[in-house]
């Protein structure tokens, strides 16, 4: 297919953006979980 | 759910997509038998998508009957877990589902000559869009906890007369554009190339993604109701 | 709760009829509304001469929205009037469902009966096999007053009731209305071979029925209170 690295590389790219948001997201979550628990204790 | 299984939920989740575009983009040989053999590659990330919706509309559908079970019987609060499932849901169900009448229009477009065309198949996702969307618009519409939980439950469960219509029943009454697409899918005329990619990578792949989106969405629904109520 | 749900209902039914008949004000607006729709597009269709295809989805929109824009009242009105709690101890939700649901079947069939033959007359369709057609609209505007029931029961609870009720109505009836353009276009159509009885009024009916199941299932749900 015509533009062959590009063609593959932007999707990749855009993808592995969306992950590194999703895993901020899950680990900032994961924080307000803990200190959530601790408040209940 | 052990913490193995979530690495490698998100692992999967993290890795799969990626070789799906590559697969779609690189592996497979460009589609006979279409008129834009290039632009069919689409389809490896339609169809998932549209797989994804349906997914997710049961999970829905499961999480609301849970819900007004719960409700009906009494329970004090493990409604609440069901009706953040149910929302969660619905949700990714919008997402997916808006991805799936976006993709499908630009292979649409490619292959038909037009975006849109009014065809049974593409209104019935479309229609499948406004429900998951009604049912978003109906909790905002309440402000009561446990009343907006048994509204929108109720309305989940309505929803299923027309979705069950709209996917199973509809394109087997009515002649459409769609139809062939369907047999090639099913029916196994695909081409072992796009066979691999999509049943070995993009499938698998979105189904982690969303496993992931469900589970945080509603983990962070639990925190909000606890902050907020 | 000693009579039976029957009779429940019929109670239930009855006494939305007789405050309905004291003022008069759900008909009213409802006919109002259907009676200026049918002038709004047959002012719209001024001129042109309509095949009878492209007429038909416009009676089913015109109906869709004498549906789900007047069936509500039955639910919103015990609402603000505060009557709704009183309501669920004076009668089994079942009877609940099916006063409110009979109530509104009503509603809609004069409604229908008055605003179709206006429609008719204003797109000047005509009708050579009466029949089909009436079994047709009888059917689909059942199947209408069954969905605009059951959502209005929940759009009842909820904020912003006037917009929520069309826009949660829309997807659950839009098949439904599908099903029924087509069997409306084959029933005043040219060729009568097309039409087949089960299949198009049997789809609506069928359509109705499961949308009653659901509703049966969901209702007591929604009609709890806390």
């Amino acid at each position: 297919m015509s533009g062959g690295f590009w063609v593959v590389a932007v999707p990749v790219l855009v993808w592995v953006g969306v992950l590194a948001y999703l895993i901020m997201l899950d680990r900032k979550v994961s924080v307000l979980e803990t200190r959530a628990e601790v408040d209940d204790r | 759910m052990p913490r193995l299984f979530w690495i490698a939920i998100k692992t999967l989740a993290a890795v799969l997509p990626i070789l799906t575009a590559w697969g779609a983009l690189a592996y497979v040989k460009p589609a006979e038998g279409f008129l834009f053999p290039d632009g069919a590659r689409i389809v490896l990330f339609h169809v998932p998508c549209a797989w994804i919706a349906c997914l997710a509309y049961v999970v829905a559908a499961v999480y609301a009957i849970t819900a007004l079970r719960r409700m009906h019987s009494g329970a004090a609060e493990g409604w609440m877990h069901a009706d953040r499932g149910c929302a969660a849901a619905m949700e990714l169900g919008l997402l997916f589902s808006a991805l799936t009448t976006v993709t499908g229009s630009i292979f649409s477009r490619l292959q038909w000559g037009a975006f849109w065309s009014w065809d049974p198949r593409q209104t019935s996702i479309l229609v499948i869009m406004f429900l998951f969307a009604a049912y978003l618009v109906l909790r905002g519409a309440v402000a009561d906890r446990q009343t907006k939980a048994r509204l929108s439950s109720g309305y989940a469960i309505l929803a299923v007369v027309p979705g069950l219509f709209l996917i199973w029943v509809l394109p087997r009454i009515v002649p459409t554009l769609h139809g062939g697409a369907n047999q090639a899918v099913i029916g196994g005329g695909l081409d072992a190339q796009y066979r691999l990619v999509l049943y070995g990578f993009g499938l698998p792949g979105l189904v982690c993604v969303y496993v992931w989106l469900q589970h945080l969405r509603m983990r962070l629904m639990k925190l909000e109701d606890a902050y907020f109520l | 709760m000693a009579a039976s749900p029957v009779r429940q209902a019929l109670v239930v039914c009855r006494k939305d009829l007789l405050a309905e008949f004291r003022e008069r004000t759900s008909i009213n607006a409802v006919l109002l509304f259907a009676v200026t729709s049918v002038v709004v597009v047959g002012f719209g269709l001024t001129g042109l001469s309509l095949r009878a295809d492209a007429a038909v989805p416009l009676l089913w929109i015109v109906l869709f929205f004498a549906a789900f824009s007047g069936l509500a009242h039955v639910f919103t009105e015990e609402e603000d009037a505060a009557t709704s709690e009183a309501l669920r101890m004076a009668a089994s939700p079942e009877a609940v469902f099916w006063g409110k649901l009979l109530y509104n079947l009503g509603l809609l069939a004069v409604t229908a009966g008055i605003v179709v033959p206006l429609f008719l007359g204003a797109v000047d369709l005509s009708v050579p096999q009466p029949l089909r057609f009436a079994a047709v609209v009888g059917a689909g505007t059942a199947a209408l007053a069954s969905a605009a029931t059951v959502v209005g029961a929940i759009v009842a609870r909820a904020r912003a009731r006037g917009a929520l009720f069309g826009a949660l109505g829309f997807p659950v009836v839009l098949p439904l209305i599908m099903i029924a353009v087509v069997a409306t276009r084959r029933a005043v159509g040219q060729d009568p071979t097309e039409w087949i009885w089960l299949r198009d009024v049997g789809g609506l009916i069928a359509y109705a029925a499961a949308m009653l199941a659901a509703s049966v299932l969901v209702f007591p749900v929604i009609w709890e209170s806390q």
